[in-house]
Parts: structure tokens; sequence; C-alpha cells
């Protein structure tokens, strides 16, 4: 190894600072914030004013503080808290009360601490393979909960709530986390030499999960498992055959869901054409596209539109609502965040040094990307509504948590391959004779 | 604040968001690619990227000296497959290795093997009949021969156990016979 060829690898370790993403990160939060203190005539709101100072605060102290623990991507931290500070935002603009909002804050930081928990676990994590099978009991437990103590909850019976007094005090959606645990299973069984026996058991896995999900009407979850069980298995195994004949045997148990199930056929009625039932079924795309279309290129200003007459423009429809807030320029830019985030989290993957964590890494990739389409294409009715949120964004406590938590393993790998790189610079210094 | 001044100042801000969001997306986008180039650049960077130890070969029964792989250091990744075939991550091109013959996986201090179907191989066998490499090892392919190299010092001194068999020493012949005649271990 030359000199030169040295010098250039150490270059090429070397991570970006993202000083300019922190900066603008930061401006967002503040400016953001201090205009919606002054929502209310002559009323100061102190919330917004007080999370004018902490937002950006919390955000340095992770950027600053985090990269000096452990080397992870600080670029992806930044588009993270770039996509939660616009959660913030939009649901302070447009909710009534500062309850939710400040819901939305506990959440936020409840999720960074399982983002951290998650960059530590992935670096201690060695034997993985002891972890396979009760992950995996675990996961069709937790999951098959709510359809024996759960409720019925729009359409779906995907949820489990604790009670004192009657009153709700908490509500956890299983699905959003056994996403992870998912993804952990698959790439366990997937990763390294595959045996028939291994990678029939992880098929049987997602379509029991499937199933599971049916039983519970969660369409959009079901959509998103399956589609991520067929990816991860075509990356794992290049097997062209089995994966179009798993997705053939979607399709088909789609058209036979549509036929057998009177909610799927309702779903994709309203679909094809809302303005049959306006008032009722088709109500709530048509506000939508109504939003969409009144916030135009730029928005109707922060705080100046109407989003509350979308129903639950705070969790389904919050990318309509942002659409009407800042404008389809910046709804679009915000996908665009979400692409960068898919690029840098298949970076990692490719750069990852052993198979578990690179497909780990490309199903945490896949099922934001999914996720991230199907939400965005049932607001704007290029497909039917699916019953999922926009990740990072929407409100919802599990949504939140689980998907930083996905993201800090995701951190976590990064890391990893950062320490791997460094340790062969190293490597190569001793022998080219640098290093005593 | 009265709610029109609001309102002025709402219309502008947005124009604000907009600009803040380009520029945003424009520098993330360009520090991805620039990341995405340099993260290219150490995944094809040939020797010792990503490798935990080498594999070193001693003998391959080849009289050729062109085409001996004899003082040849092969790069160990941190799992993968041993075998001639183009998807072999350790490609050694010799007669005696089949197209699939070795699986490998790293953990701390060894490499654990498991061969594929029928192939066949030496190499040091746990009593519990686990085949490993430590560092110092051989593992040999028909007449190919080569001894694991781990790169990091912890993983080096964990070296294999060492197994010693003493034999008793020969009965001593008549005092007509002048040799001394011992055996000796022949592990230590």
């Amino acid at each position: 190894m030359t000199g030169m060829d040295l010098d250039t690898m150490k270059k090429a370790a070397s991570r970006s600072s993202g000083r300019t993403l922190t900066g603008l990160l930061v401006l967002f939060q503040a400016t953001a914030m201090l205009l919606l203190t002054f929502k209310i005539e002559y009323t100061l709101n102190l919330q917004s004013l007080i999370l004018a100072a902490a937002m950006p605060a919390v955000s340095l102290l992770l950027l600053k503080g985090l990269p000096k623990v452990w080397n992870i991507d600080r670029v992806m931290l930044t588009m993270v808290l770039f996509l939660c500070s616009v959660s913030i935002v939009t649901l302070t603009a447009t909710m009534k009360t500062s309850s939710a909002p400040l819901t939305q804050v506990i959440y936020i930081g409840v999720g960074l601490v399982a983002m951290i928990i998650g960059i530590a676990f992935i670096r201690k994590l060695k034997y993985w393979k002891r972890w396979i099978v009760p992950l995996m009991l675990f996961s069709l437990v937790f999951i098959a909960l709510p359809l024996v103590i759960g409720d019925w909850k729009n359409g779906a019976k995907n949820w489990i709530g604790i009670e004192r007094n009657g009153e709700t005090l908490i509500s956890i959606q299983p699905s959003e986390f056994v996403k992870v645990t998912l993804m952990f299973v698959l790439a366990g069984f997937l990763s390294e030499r595959q045996s028939r026996a291994k990678t029939f058991a992880a098929v049987v896995f997602g379509a029991l999960l499937c199933v599971i999900l049916l039983l519970e009407r969660d369409l959009g979850a079901l959509v998103l498992y399956f589609l991520t069980t067929i990816i991860l298995y075509f990356l794992a195994t290049s097997n062209l055959l089995i994966t179009a004949a798993g997705l053939c045997a979607g399709c088909m148990g789609a058209v036979c869901a549509y036929f057998m199930f009177d909610y799927v056929k309702t779903r994709l009625a309203i679909w094809q054409n809302p303005w049959l039932d306006p008032e009722v079924s088709g109500y709530q795309i048509i506000q939508a596209l109504v939003a969409i279309g009144s916030g135009g290129a730029s928005g109707m200003g922060l705080g100046l539109g109407l989003a509350r007459d979308i129903p639950l423009y705070y969790s389904d429809f919050i990318y309509a609502a942002i659409c009407e807030e800042f404008g389809f320029v910046f709804a679009l830019l915000l996908l665009a965040v979400y692409v960068i985030i898919i690029m840098r989290g298949i970076s990692i993957a490719m750069s990852a040094r052993t198979s578990f964590h690179a497909l780990l890494s490309f199903g945490i990739v896949a099922i934001l990307g999914l996720q991230t389409l199907l939400i965005v294409g049932g607001n704007i009715r290029l497909i039917p509504l699916t019953g999922v949120v926009l990740p990072f964004i929407a409100s919802g406590g599990s949504s939140m948590v689980s998907y930083l938590g996905a993201t800090g393993l995701l951190l976590g790998i990064s890391s990893l391959n950062a320490d791997a790189d460094q340790e062969d610079i190293e490597r190569a210094e001793w022998r080219d004779g640098r290093l005593v | 604040m009265s709610s029109e001044t609001y309102e002025i100042l709402a219309l502008a801000a947005r124009y604000w968001f907009i600009a803040l969001a380009v520029l945003f997306v424009i520098k993330g986008w360009r520090v991805s690619v620039k990341d995405n180039r340099n993260a290219k650049v150490l995944r094809d960077w040939a020797g010792g990227a990503g490798c935990v130890g080498e594999l070193l070969v001693l003998e391959d029964g080849v009289r050729s000296k062109k085409r001996s792989l004899r003082g040849a250091r092969l790069p160990v990744p941190m799992e993968g497959l041993i075998g001639s075939g183009g998807t072999a991550d350790i490609r050694i091109k010799h007669p005696d290795v089949r197209r699939k013959h070795i699986w490998f996986a790293y953990q701390p201090g060894k490499m654990t093997l498991t061969l594929v179907g029928k192939a066949q191989a030496d190499m040091p066998v746990t009593p519990d009949g686990r085949r490993i490499l430590r560092e110092g090892d051989q593992l040999t392919i028909g007449r190919l021969k080569m001894t694991m190299v781990f790169y990091s010092i912890e993983d080096a001194s964990a070296a294999s156990p060492v197994y010693v068999r003493k034999v008793r020493p020969a009965k001593k012949r008549s005092s007509d016979d002048f040799d001394d005649h011992y055996e000796e271990s022949f592990w230590e």
C-alpha cells in the first residue's frame, strides 16, 4: 500500500461534519416555533416559546454529543431530527390545544432515548443467533394480543390500551414494534449460510404475522410486512423464482381478500370514486385533496390553514396538513429528505461487515421507504388508503418510538462500519511502517 | 401581536421555510453523494479492508513456480466461503479445492468452519466436534496446506490449546545392545 493510497483511504474514511445542515436545522426550529408563539391574538404561547429554545438545544446536544461517544452518521441524525421538528411545528400550528404537541414532544423524547439504547445495543450485540427464536415467539404473542384484549378502533383491532378508572392512559400498537423484531428475525435467519430450513422458517414467520394482521384488519401493516419479507428474502438469496412466486401469492391473496372481506371492497371503492359518498365514506379523502389544493405551491402560512377539517389530520393525513400549511414545494422537499435517509441507509448496509448487519439495515430502510410511499400515496389518492402513518412526523407514540429505535440500530451499524474502517487504516499504516 | 400582523408574518415566512428546506435538501444531497463515493472507495479497497486475518499458503503440491501459491497471503473477511468458484469469498484456484468447499465465520479469537456437502479437509476439531481455526492452526485441503494468521493481537493470542501425549520410555535392552532407544512424545 503506497503512501498516496493510504492518504486517499484516510480521506475517504473521514465523515462529513454536517455543520451547515445543523445550522439550517436549528434555524428552522427556532424561527418556526418563535412565529407560532404569536399565533393566538394578543397571547404569548409559552409552550412554543420554550420549545423555540429547547428544540435547538436538544438537537445541538445530540449532534455534538453523540458523535463524541460513537462515530455515528451525523447527517442521517440531522435529517431525522428535521423530520421530528416538522412534526412538532405542524401539530403546534394545526391543533387547537397545546396538549397534543406536548404529548408528541414527550413521545419524541422517549424515542430519542430508544434511539440511544438502539445504538448501544447493536454495538454490544455479538451473538444474535441466540435471540432469534425468543424474538420470534415474542413477536407472535405480542402482535396477537390485540385480538385477545384489544378494542376496535378506526375499523381495526390493532391497539392495546392500558386503562385506569375507565380512562385510557396509554395505547400501544404492537404492529409498530413488531416491525423492528421482524427485521431482526429475518436478518438472523437469512444471514450467513442459508439452509432450506432457515429460509422456510423466515418465510413462515412472515406469513404468520400477515395472517394475524389480516384478522386484525390492519391492512397497512400487512402490506408492509409482506413486501418487506419478500424484499429481504430476495436480497439474501437472489432467488428470483421464489420471490416472484411469493409476489404472485400475495397478489392472489389480495384478490381473495377483495371478494371475501367487505371492508376491502369499501376501501377500494372510496379510492376509485370518493365523490360517490362525499359526506360519509369519501369525506376524509375529499377534504385532504381540497387541503392540498388550497395550499398551492407555497402554502397558506403557518397556523392559517384549515387542516382541522380533515378527519385524523394529525395522524393519517398529516401530509395533507403539511401541504396546506407549508405548500406543495415544501412537502416535496420533505420527501427528498426521506430519499436521502434511505440513500444513506443503503450505503450503511453495503458497507456493513456482516450479512446480519447488512440485512438488518436494508430491512429498516425498506420498511421506512415502503411506509412513506404507502401513506403519501394514500394522501394524494395515488393508491388506496392503508392506515399506516408518516414515519417521524405523524402524531403517535408507538410509531415514533419504534422508528427512532430503528434509527438507533442503523446509526449503531454505521458506527461499527466507521470503527472497522479505522482499524483497517491503522493496520495498513502499521504495515507501511508509519505506526510503531 | 394582532392577528393581521401575524398573518403578514406567516405569509412572508412561507418563503423563508421553503428556502431553508431547499438549502437543507441540496446540502444534504451533496454531502450524501460525496459520502457514498467515499464509501465505495473504501469498499473497493483491496488488501486488508474488512478482513480479520490471512490464510498463508505453506504448500500446494504444484511443481510449477509460476502457478504455485506457496507464500501467498489470502485475506480472510469476517464470514464467507472458501472455494474455487467465482462466488467464493476466498477464491483458491487449485485442483483439490471444490467450487464451494468450506463456509467460515469469525468469532473473537477463532474461525468456525463448516464443510460444504461432500468436501474434505483437515483442520483441528474440538472434543465436541466443532471445526475451528485459531492463530497458527493449519487447514489442509488435499495437497494445499495453509495456516491461519489473525491481524489483531487479541485474536492472535487465543492460540490452540496444547495437547501433550506422554509415552512410556521403551524397555532397556540387554547390555549387548549399545543403543538406548526411547520413544519421544509426538505432540508438544
